[in-house]
């Protein structure tokens, strides 16, 4: 298990245990977490789960691929260089720890 | 009796789907707090589809749409059952198990079927529908080496993509004069047919099935309307689906194609709605009811069936979008592809991502996009706020497409 923090965009925080190896994005549906819309299910098609992951514990996740960078420039809410898809990031032991800002807006 | 979410009517949802399991959620969501049923007629937790017809091929898993946690935690009751028969006289759910449900508002998420073959009848040939099909259809794959999908559409291509992937001689046989042609335009079809042949699959178009003939356990011999016949260790049937329009057939609710509802998703008992690849909605206003098969419609219309009940009075309006992933390549699909339209192409530096937009009298109506789901993307948000756009502008790669959101634009509605 891992702890993750959810912030979302009003500005309350979720603590959730999160099973490793599942996806954030898995972790934030299964907890009813609001404001990440993971419309298709993982497939890399809709960019409706940008998160920004807050350092340090982000630091141990690889970089983002390619697709997942290009899907990153066309998010709703504003790209920062923390922006990430939730779909896209396994949890991981070391991701313990994690703080997760949900952007106002997915679409 | 109408729903009151306040005196916390009770809810029960037939069919635990992507849109009857989104619907659950959604109700917690919008916080409606009474008693939600979830009937499942499956043996196993809600799961998603998409990766059945892909990935699960070849790992044999397909992630839970939601951990069994989570309908703990939003207090949804599922319930593993059949639905036999809905009385509506008291709106109550008759179940196989032989317990009975009783509801304030029922939804109706059945799903669809898929289509048989006349010519397969009583050869019980594989197809992929539901897990427990992909299952049958996985482990008869080791036995095979040449497997013939019927059905050139979006199950029978994918199919094709993950069988010739595992090595497997292909062929895929359909009726239409290219593959997708339902769904897409000529453009499309050409590029992917064009890959799934470099890949290795063979596909035979503008020819039927007349004869299927089974010489062992799972080996067929298919004869085609041109006088070819296909042995093959392996034969599935990828030809469509139809929804499920039993009960709702036998609870006396209005059915067409689908079961009927109106632009609130009420089906002809304003206590019942359908949802989902059931449903047979009216798309907007003007337009005629069709049905839509795809996970974007399933959870829109999920979500919208939550905010009535919670209370949000509006009429359900989305635009259609789908995916398809084919190999390496990622189809995406923004709004139904007209069989005639004004169509530009968008090319890139790269010859395997493009667009095809299609006009109809000047206003766009839909984008096809491939191997580039960024511009997916905004295609989408173009076509969800009826931004103008011209289709010298759309071809133009120089154009920057994102630069029309940026300017205020009249909603559609």
């Amino acid at each position: 298990m891992a702890r993750i923090v959810f912030r979302t965009p009003q500005g309350t925080d979720r603590e959730c245990e999160a099973e490793i190896g599942e996806s954030l994005m898995a972790v934030a549906r299964n907890h009813a977490i609001h404001g990440i819309e993971a419309e298709c299910g993982g497939a890399l098609s809709c960019g409706t789960c940008h998160v920004y992951l807050t350092a340090p514990a982000s630091a141990v996740l690889p970089a983002p691929s390619e697709a997942e960078s290009s899907m990153l420039e066309v998010v709703a809410a504003e790209r920062r260089s923390d922006s990430r898809l939730a779909c896209q990031i396994a949890i991981t032991p070391d991701l313990s720890g994690l703080f997760v800002e949900i952007p106002a807006t997915q679409f | 009796m109408r729903f009151d979410p306040r005196t916390s009517g009770s809810i029960a949802i037939i069919g635990a789907g992507h849109a009857g399991t989104e619907a659950a959620f959604a109700f917690r969501l919008e916080g409606v707090e009474g008693p939600v049923t979830l009937i499942n007629g499956e043996e196993t937790l809600p799961y998603q589809r998409p990766p059945l017809s892909k990935s699960f091929l070849h790992r044999g898993m397909t992630p839970p749409l939601r951990s069994p946690d989570a309908f703990v935690n939003a207090r949804i009751d599922l319930v593993r059952a059949r639905v036999k028969a809905i009385d509506r006289a008291r709106l109550t759910l008759l179940l196989d198990r032989g317990d009975e449900i009783r509801c304030d508002h029922l939804i109706l998420a059945v799903g669809a079927q898929p289509n048989r073959l006349a010519v397969a009848d009583g050869l019980n040939l594989a197809n992929l529908n539901d897990l427990q099909s992909a299952e049958r259809l996985r482990s008869a794959l080791p036995h095979a080496r040449r497997v013939a999908i019927i059905g050139a559409g979006f199950i029978g291509m994918e199919l094709a993509a993950a069988v010739v992937a595992l090595g497997k001689q292909v062929v895929v046989v359909d009726r239409a004069a290219r593959v997708l042609e339902r769904a897409t335009s000529r453009d499309v079809s050409r590029y992917l047919g064009d890959r799934h042949r470099l890949r290795g699959a063979k596909i035979i178009l503008d020819v039927g099935v007349t004869d299927i003939r089974r010489h062992s356990s799972l080996g067929c011999v298919l004869t085609l309307s041109n006088g070819v016949q296909i042995d093959a260790d392996l034969v599935v049937e990828a030809v469509g689906v139809t929804p499920r329009l039993e009960l709702a057939k036998q609870a006396d609710l209005r059915t067409g194609i689908g079961i009927i509802v109106d632009r609130d998703l009420l089906t002809s008992d304003p206590r019942i709605s359908a949802i989902g690849d059931c449903a047979q909605f009216p798309l907007c206003e003007a337009s005629r009811a069709i049905v839509l098969t795809s996970v974007q419609n399933s959870a829109d219309q999920a979500k919208h069936v939550a905010r009535r009940l919670a209370g949000v009075r509006t009429s359900y309006f989305a635009v259609p979008w789908f995916w398809s992933d084919q190999a390496d390549d990622k189809l995406q699909i923004v709004g139904l592809v007209p069989q005639c339209a004004d169509r530009v192409v968008r090319r890139s530096k790269n010859d395997r991502s493009f667009s095809i937009f299609s006009f109809q009298n000047e206003l766009l109506v839909s984008v096809e996009t491939l191997n580039s789901p960024a511009e997916h993307v905004i295609a989408r948000r173009l076509l969800g706020a009826s931004v103008p756009i011209r289709p010298q502008q759309a071809e133009d790669p120089k154009f920057d497409l994102a630069s029309l959101l940026r300017v205020p634009s009249q909603t559609c509605k």
